[in-house]
């Protein structure tokens, strides 16, 4: 299967097409011999603390081992022969790397001081009052620094101002419904006036001069540009249509960014891990039920 | 769920292994190169759930938590006593299953390549996506990690991806126009 130019386009697809053994066929000889194994497995003596006695050698198909040995390298994500990771790389994206991870500086997200750098390099992008934790949670848990991140993570500076914005528009969605709902006119003009002029954010154009929601996308993905999301929720507001503002919350719209975005929700969503198998209509109620007990 | 007896313990291990056995199994002949060490993987993974199952968690959770030590158990390779039954199994993986790399067939042999050169978390978390079919959020479950991580490893992913297989077909493309050596003489 050679490499075609609409394929290149499309790589995702191309692996999902590529997938080994697809379908697994369970044979009744397969079947059998995982009863087998079942059982042989029961069989062993029932301890948490059975011990490991060899190691065969293995080959694994895709290995992984080569990032572990960078992170143990890295003693956490911190350290380096060379002294303290810098939160700046000073490599510079250009070309296709634009398209793929933003504009901008590449950040090491490993570094120590990952989350004081992403705050002060989002601090011109405006948050509703009562909203300062959802800045925070940028940092926290969606851009999680040496925590999490190792050595080989990047985000470029315009990608990380875009997740800032993305989270503070969602932020003033939330302000304006709630401020609709609660009859608070001015906070409710407020919001909308900011919501209004969010898609033209330098945060924004930067990495989507020309937002639009209808845009073709990856397989699985939903359609739009990269902020294309914000339109629909946009047009909603300044028709100071609630419901539909509450469906497009209820639903994820924006490949849930308004999700990821909610530390309350986020906590809920924790809370409740057998949620991350519900149908997409029945998570949404649950989103409901949470916006009423939480802004109603 | 903590004690209880021999053969409630048996009993909810069955059930687990009869209601996951099939996607591990999937899981461990995609990211293996041969049935044996396909059998290894799902063998090992089985019997640490059944030494730590009051540790495994309930409904489909237990799934990703399966996930999790498959893929632990790929990353270190398997380590067991040897007292498994694993044998029939990897014969009758053999038997059936095609566990060739369409590599080693002359197919996609860019894709393949450009995958071997991603960064490994990277790999893992479209590998997971792309052939286990498995959310962002099931993702950051079995790595531990959070789900803008994944999306961002996802992202980049595709992106290295679609730039090296763009690549990939730019130079087949030169090669096919480039005269040979008779047209350029």
């Amino acid at each position: 299967m050679p490499i075609r130019p609409s394929t290149v386009e499309r790589p995702f697809e191309l692996l999902r097409r590529a997938r080994p053994a697809s379908p697994l066929p369970l044979t009744a000889g397969i079947d059998a011999a995982l009863d087998e194994l079942a059982q042989s497995i029961t069989a062993e003596t029932y301890s948490p603390l059975a011990p490991h006695v060899e190691r065969r050698r293995f080959r694994p198909r895709v290995k992984v081992v080569v990032v572990v040995a960078a992170v143990a390298l890295m003693a956490g994500g911190v350290a380096t022969a060379a002294g303290v990771l810098p939160v700046y790389s000073g490599v510079f994206a250009s070309g296709g790397n634009v398209d793929a991870g933003g504009p901008g500086e590449n950040m090491n997200m490993a570094a120590p001081d990952f989350g004081s750098a992403a705050l002060k390099l989002s601090s011109d992008i405006p948050y509703p009052a009562g909203y300062a934790a959802w800045r925070d949670w940028v940092v926290t848990e969606q851009a999680p620094g040496p925590g999490q991140a190792t050595a080989g993570d990047q985000v470029t500076t315009g990608a990380l101002r875009g997740w800032f914005a993305a989270s503070a528009f969602c932020a003033w969605v939330q302000d304006w419904r709630q401020a609709t709902l609660t009859g608070n006119t001015t906070e409710a003009a407020a919001a909308a006036s900011t919501i209004s002029a969010a898609p033209n954010w330098s945060a924004v154009t930067a990495e989507d001069p020309n937002p639009s929601a209808l845009a073709p996308n990856d397989p699985g993905a939903e359609p739009g540009t990269l902020f294309g999301w914000l339109l629909p929720y946009r047009s909603a507001v300044l028709a100071g249509d609630s419901a539909t503002v509450t469906h497009l919350l209820a639903s994820g719209y924006g490949d849930g960014k308004c999700w990821l975005a909610d530390p309350q929700w986020a906590t809920a969503l924790k809370a409740h891990p057998s949620w991350s198998r519900l149908a997409a209509h029945a998570l949404g109620q649950r989103y409901r039920w949470f916006l009423a007990d939480t802004r109603p | 769920m903590s004690g209880g007896s021999s053969t409630e313990r048996e009993a909810r291990f069955e059930q687990l292994f009869k209601e996951t056995r099939s996607e591990i199994l999937g899981y461990a002949v995609r990211r293996t190169r041969s049935p044996e060490d396909a059998a290894d993987v799902l063998g090992e993974t089985f019997l640490i759930a059944w030494r730590k199952l009051d540790t495994v968690p309930s409904g489909d959770e237990a799934r990703l938590w399966l996930y999790g030590v498959a893929r632990n158990v790929l990353r270190r390779g398997p380590a067991h006593e040897n007292t498994l039954d694993i044998d029939r199994l990897a014969f009758e993986l053999g038997e059936a299953v095609d566990t060739s790399r369409p590599e080693e067939e002359n197919q996609t042999p860019e894709l393949w390549g450009a995958l071997e050169r991603l960064p490994g978390p990277q790999r893992d978390v479209i590998l997971l996506a792309a052939w286990e079919e498995l959310t962002p959020r099931e993702i950051a479950t079995i790595t531990g990690s959070s789900v803008n991580l994944v999306r961002v490893r996802l992202h980049r992913a595709r992106a290295h991806l679609k730039r090296e297989l763009a690549n990939r077909s730019a130079d087949n493309t030169r090669r096919r126009l480039a005269p040979t050596s008779d047209q350029a003489a």
